[in-house]
């Protein structure tokens, strides 16, 4: 992974101790908090409904053990014991105290992490594919070009104040991973007719109040372009974009209000103008970043471990877990681990300090020494020996993180909600912890497929409800909770916003809604392989709304 | 009967508190029903613009009136947002309510 040079660690320092001393001004006066609030913001920390919450930069979701150890240190010592993982790969702290704020960073820094780009009107931390590097379908590894993007992004002067924050995200799969349609910026590495590979460049993607879909601005670029295209695109974002309606600021609006025809023209004008100076990538620079992420020293392993083979014969619990949570790896005898947070006694993407630790020496002993966090607010072992997936199996049912549930319902995007956010209109985290609870049987939930199932608890849509199969939101109405269904949704290669079937239900009937929506899907599937998905694209919403309302 | 407190966040510790005037001098607590509450409107503006140089005096952050319900003595926030102010998060947090050495803190008497 990306080791920082001595730019970075100055870099990052010098941030530390700018921000010391903002805190210390704002804690003796001579900040107001009108002054403050942008620069904490500046540096991830918000004032939430109980308290401070932190958010500190994962780039690109991929973490060293001694990284995440330090996360549960300081979980520890400055907060409640836990940590929540969100949708952007990052972390979050709910409860720790300004004045404290700045030893926290100093501490990060010792790992090489900050809390740059977790927050603002910046370009923010790029998220990708969490199986980047060992996909059976990746065309290239996505990581250093995220890395060069981190690079080339932060504390760049022109596009340090934007009209709204500006996200994006890059994958390198046939198969889009990392929601890449909901990005302001959305790269797919994709290979031309002459065999080069180059990036699909999408553009206005979004969920919110407006959730939609990126349009593709650009089929092919070659990969040289990377920075003086999308520092095309963010030029024209940063002039044109509107800073008089924060509901209109993002690109999306750009996009919608203009076109993407006019945006393209603009783009391409400002780019012709820029492509082939300072920010054109040579091939050694590109060879630079990928040396960084070279594979690790994997063994020479047959592809199918004849061990394996006799645990999956005898112990039909791992077998299950196995079934659900071990990922094909591009490297014979090899296997990517998903690890589940959705463990229905804790909130999705909570974790504890000690539960930390223990994965950070699990992440050491099998696989690397490295953790991955995935946008749906899992954790992921990449490169773990055949071999070595039953002790690991063990390890995490001790640890009760071997919930059998990726990609199934009960694996809920779920942000914090009411119960921690101060924008929120309801709570997502009781509602999510219900529907685990409801549909904890294995054998029910494994006959109902792969199936998306995302809450967020107000507009912001920061738990992709829009995005999920089926997707939740909390409202207000007259000073109570009311949760609207969405269905249809997909953040995949065939993306799509779901669609609200009707009035809302009230906290102790969603779940019985949900539950409806599913009984149509079982009566009304032609086969177990027929996914929820594609049971309501074929059939519409009238039948699920029928039985809702009836 | 609805009745009106004064809250905010303390600005060191971020926590939420609120504003009991006892023998007309200003504390800031962590517990709803110990906080001053006032009946009527104009009652609670007058706490309010008194609040303010608690915001100047930097103990505390965005201080504003919340309604709140008084039953039997029994004190509670209207909206579900107050309630869960008051109360805490409606979920178990994962490491229950750890949190290392003393948080401090939690009254501030106001200068
Ligand atoms: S979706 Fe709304 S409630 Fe949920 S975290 Fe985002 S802003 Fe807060």
């Amino acid at each position: 992974m990306y080791q920082y040079d001595r730019f970075d660690h100055q870099m990052v320092r010098e941030r530390v101790a700018q921000f010391r001393g903002q805190v210390a001004r704002r804690l003796n006066g001579e900040l107001t908090e009108d002054e403050f609030k942008p620069l904490r913001l500046r540096n991830g920390v918000y004032l939430q409904l109980h308290a401070y919450m932190l958010r500190v930069a994962i780039p690109y979701g991929l973490l060293a053990s001694r990284q995440l150890r330090k996360l549960a240190h300081i979980a520890r010592r400055y907060d409640k014991g836990y940590g929540h993982f969100s949708t952007r790969q990052n972390i979050q702290y709910n409860w720790p105290r300004l004045d404290e704020v700045p030893d926290i960073l100093a501490e990060l820094a010792e790992v090489e992490m900050h809390t740059i780009q977790t927050s603002g009107n910046c370009i923010r931390n790029t998220t990708a594919d969490h199986l980047a590097g060992v996909a059976v379908d990746e065309i290239e590894d996505p990581r250093p070009y995220c890395e060069l993007v981190r690079q080339w992004s932060t504390f760049h002067p022109e596009f340090n104040w934007l009209p709204r924050k500006f996200k994006i995200a890059i994958s390198g799969g046939a198969q889009d991973r990392a929601a890449l349609a909901y990005h302001d910026i959305g790269l797919r590495l994709v290979k031309n007719d002459a065999g080069e590979i180059g990036f699909e460049v999408m553009v206005g993607g979004g969920l919110g109040r407006t959730p939609m879909i990126a349009k593709t601005i650009r089929e092919f670029l070659p990969k040289q372009h990377l920075l003086s295209y999308l520092e095309a695109i963010l030029r024209v974002y940063n002039m044109l974009g509107r800073r008089d309606n924060i509901f209109k600021a993002r690109i999306k609006i750009l996009v919608h209000e203009h076109g993407i025809e006019k945006i393209r023209e603009l783009v391409e004008a400002d780019w012709e103008a820029t492509r082939d100076g300072a920010l054109a990538l040579r091939d050694e620079d590109i060879a630079g970043f990928k040396a960084f992420f070279a594979p690790p020293p994997y063994e020479t392993l047959p592809a199918n471990d004849s061990g394996l083979a006799q645990q999956l014969e005898s112990d039909p619990a791992f077998a299950r877990w196995h079934g659900n949570a071990v990922i094909a790896h591009r490297v014979p005898g090899y296997a990517a681990v998903d690890i589940s947070l959705k463990t229905g006694v804790q909130a999705p993407g909570d974790v504890t300090d000690d539960q930390m630790d223990a994965i950070a020496d699990l992440a050491d002993r099998y696989s690397f020494g490295q953790i991955r966090v995935n946008h749906r607010q899992n954790l992921l072992f990449a490169d773990v020996r055949q071999s070595d997936l039953h002790a690991l199996w063990q390890a995490l049912v001790d640890l009760d993180l071997a919930t059998p549930n990726n990609g199934k319902l009960t694996d809920i995007i779920s942000c914090p909600g009411m119960d921690f956010c101060s924008l929120a209109t309801a709570r997502s985290i009781p509602v999510a912890l219900d529907l685990q609870r409801r549909f904890e049987d294995l054998d029910h939930l494994y006959d109902l497929g792969d199936l998306t199932l995302n809450i967020s608890g107000c507009i912001n849509a920061c738990a992709h409800h829009h995005a999920g199969n089926i997707g939740i939101l909390g409202v207000n109405k007259k000073g109570e909770e009311l949760y609207q269904l969405l269905l249809g949704g997909s953040s995949r290669n065939d993306a799509s916003i779901g669609a609200i079937t009707g009035p809302g239900f009230a906290p102790d009937a969603i779940v019985g809604a949900v539950e409806d929506v599913l009984a149509v899907y079982l009566e009304r599937r032609e086969g177990p392989e027929e996914t929820f998905l594609e049971v309501y694209r074929r059939l519409g919403d009238q039948p699920f709304k029928e039985r809702l309302y009836g | 009967m609805a009745h009106r407190v004064i809250t905010g966040s303390l600005l060191r510790e971020g926590t939420i508190a609120y504003l009991r005037v006892e023998n007309g001098c200003r504390r800031w607590i962590a517990t709803l029903g110990e906080a001053t509450h006032v009946a009527d409107k104009d009652a609670a503006e007058t706490l309010l613009a008194e609040a303010i140089a608690d915001v100047e005096a930097n103990l505390i952050v965005a201080p504003y009136v919340a309604d709140i319900r008084v039953e039997d003595r029994a004190v509670d926030g209207i909206t579900m947002r107050e309630r869960i102010r008051a109360a805490g998060p409606t979920i178990p947090l994962p490491s229950g309510d750890r949190r290392r050495g003393a948080r401090g803190d939690e009254e501030r008497r106001a200068a």
